[in-house]
């Protein structure tokens, strides 16, 4: 895995958690990794185990950090310089993903050790897709679910997730059916003038 | 058949003879251009039409692109001259940079310009209005600049890292050096202990021997001056060992500033009273308060809101080694000046000076200056001092000349 994820890891436990949360969840995972490389690829272990003792340590549910994680995620790669990357990759929602498979292939060509998820769109209407997210890697749909959300967040678009298809089910990959309509931005001021 | 002319995919593949259709430049060389032999740009690809529509208005190639590279003349036929150049375009709008490539077409005798945004740096392409979907999947710009990303983070990473290693070998070479203090302050102690304690101990040995023995031979008076003398060094060993104990709570972090209100001038007075009697010195501190600046109504009771132990430590070791290391009988200056805030005490001696040597340890346990001689002390008094200055949250500086004297300004809040 992506140095970067298990930085942004790192850094999303560290700020609402405080670093010796951090710190106690990398003892209890075994890791004793001092610092993260962004572009350095880790064993996928390193991550599970980390998310692993971050559920224990701090309670929660490991689809409830993953997703957490997910959501992060935009945030924190945009921190680390890839903002601008992300911004040239959609206007919107949709675009946005229509485009995340051909970011990942780029990561992947410059880092072909790193291994990148792919993600294709199909059923494009105008307020839904199906999106299918094919990985190696088990058990990390929660973090894809929260990465949309927070697309959702960033293009003030409401999104509607479902997986509708998944590898338990015998699929190859995950099948995710996406409903996706744009906030209205005088919402907020038709409420308080309803009230 | 033209080249602008509409014509369909069976119809390009049955006439090879046909010119590629812009349709597929539109995917493949989104940022194409053609130009004609006036050089007016006749036609370009979708990004560029996006990024500068007036070109449809104003067709000069002039008005739009300058050739930084190679440096040839805006003339079509010099510009065709070189399809084996590595041409520049510079937008003279915005200033982006195309890096491309010039085909002539012969029979339609056009020039085609195909190439794609120069960027090294993903955060100006927001600036130009570039989208990653702009470029051809071909295109390895966008790579590059992924992989210029990837780059500027290793190099974060690589400060970070060695921000991380530079703060650990400061702390490490910290704690070496406290190591070391750590070291030279066991030694310190243990020799300086051995030796303050071996005087008052041969004291009340002697004395305890003489009082055993010569019991029955010593009058009442001999033998009151041997008590006192084994009282005398029964004090200066639990001196020494509160001072011992106050250096090991301040370094422990056991002691604390609790401020309370007083009178200082009374207190001053007494503690002077105190030292007089103590240190034997009858009339030698001439003291002088000046509270003109300390904004009190008259007749109003002025109180400081101050630590009354912590300021005890630091006037007596002061105004005690004032008198000890004073030469002869001269009086020590002692000023009070009240401020708004803050209290200022300046004690000045007319003693032996402390060397600038001296100085940079002067606030070390166990140290004692080099000109000390005879005169007895332990080293504690000023680091003592210092200690209590700093858990006050005040200042001390001094003054000072060898011979001559030294004067010591010590600064506290008094809120």
């Amino acid at each position: 895995m992506f140095g970067l994820v298990n930085k942004g890891l790192e850094d999303m436990v560290c700020s609402q958690y405080g670093e010796e949360t951090w710190e106690k969840i990398k003892s209890q995972a075994e890791v004793e990794i001092e610092a993260f490389i962004s572009m350095d690829a880790y064993p996928d272990d390193i991550t599970y185990r980390l998310v692993d003792a971050a559920s224990a340590v701090m309670e929660m549910p490991a689809t409830d950090i993953l997703e957490a994680f997910g959501k992060y995620w935009l945030l924190f790669t945009a921190t680390e310089g890839f903002g601008s990357l992300m911004e040239m990759a959609g206007d919107n929602l949709p675009e946005f993903l229509q485009n995340l498979d051909n970011l990942h292939a780029r990561v992947g060509l410059s880092f072909p050790e790193l291994q990148p998820p792919s993600f294709l769109c199909s059923e494009l209407e105008q307020e839904s897709l199906k999106l299918h997210y094919y990985s190696d890697r088990p058990g990390l749909t929660p973090m894809v679910i929260g990465m949309l959300k927070g697309l959702g967040e960033k293009f003030a678009t409401d999104v509607d997730i479902e997986l509708t298809n998944s590898k338990a089910q015998g699929n190859d990959h995950q099948e995710l059916s996406i409903g996706h309509k744009p906030k209205c931005p005088f919402k907020q001021l038709l409420n308080r003038n309803n009230n | 058949m033209s080249f602008f002319e509409d014509i369909t995919i069976p119809e390009y593949i049955e006439n090879p003879n046909y010119s590629p259709l812009p349709d597929f430049f539109s995917t493949i060389f989104p940022f194409y251009m053609i130009l004609n032999r006036d050089l007016e740009i006749i036609y370009v690809g979708p990004v560029i039409k996006r990024l500068y529509p007036e070109i449809s208005s104003y067709r000069d190639f002039d008005l739009h692109f300058t050739i930084k590279r190679p440096k040839v003349v805006n003339n079509f036929d010099a510009i065709r001259a070189y399809p084996r150049s590595l041409f520049l375009l510079e937008s003279i709008q915005n200033g982006m940079l195309l890096k491309g490539q010039v085909v002539y077409v012969d029979y339609e005798d056009i020039i085609l310009f195909l190439g794609s945004p120069w960027i090294t740096d993903a955060n100006i392409m927001a600036d130009f209005n570039l989208k990653l979907s702009d470029f051809a999947l071909h295109d390895p710009v966008a790579d590059f600049l992924f992989l210029l990303q990837a780059q500027s983070t290793s190099l974060k990473d690589a400060k970070r890292l060695a921000d991380k290693l530079a703060k650990q070998k400061i702390e490490i070479r910290k704690a070496l050096i406290q190591e070391k203090e750590l070291n030279e302050l066991k030694t310190r102690f243990i020799t300086t202990a051995s030796h303050e304690f071996r005087t008052p101990l041969g004291i009340i040995s002697s004395s305890t021997g003489l009082l055993e023995d010569y019991d029955h031979k010593l009058d009442r008076p001999k033998k009151l001056k041997h008590w006192q003398r084994i009282q005398s060094a029964v004090k200066h060993m639990t001196t020494l060992l509160e001072d011992i104990l106050l250096i090991y709570q301040t370094d422990a972090g056991k002691l604390e500033c609790k401020r309370s209100s007083f009178d200082p001038i009374a207190f001053c007075h007494e503690l002077i009273e105190e030292l007089e009697i103590s240190s034997n010195a009858k009339d030698r501190f001439n003291l002088t308060i000046d509270r003109t600046h300390a904004h009190v109504d008259a007749g109003q009771e002025f109180l400081v809101f101050m630590d009354i132990k912590l300021v005890r430590q630091i006037l007596t070791n002061l105004l005690s080694n004032a008198i000890k290391y004073t030469i002869g009988d001269s009086q020590v200056q002692f000023d009070i000046i009240f401020t708004t805030n803050t209290v200022t005490f300046k004690i000045a001696d007319r003693g032996i000076g402390i060397s600038d040597e001296d100085r940079v340890r002067l606030f070390q346990s166990f140290h004692r200056g080099n000109n000390v001689n005879n005169i007895p002390g332990t080293g504690l008094g000023l680091s003592i001092v210092k200690r209590c200055v700093d858990l006050h949250g005040g200042t001390i500086d001094l003054t000072s000349e060898i011979d001559v004297g030294t004067t010591f300004i010590v600064n506290l809040p008094f809120h």
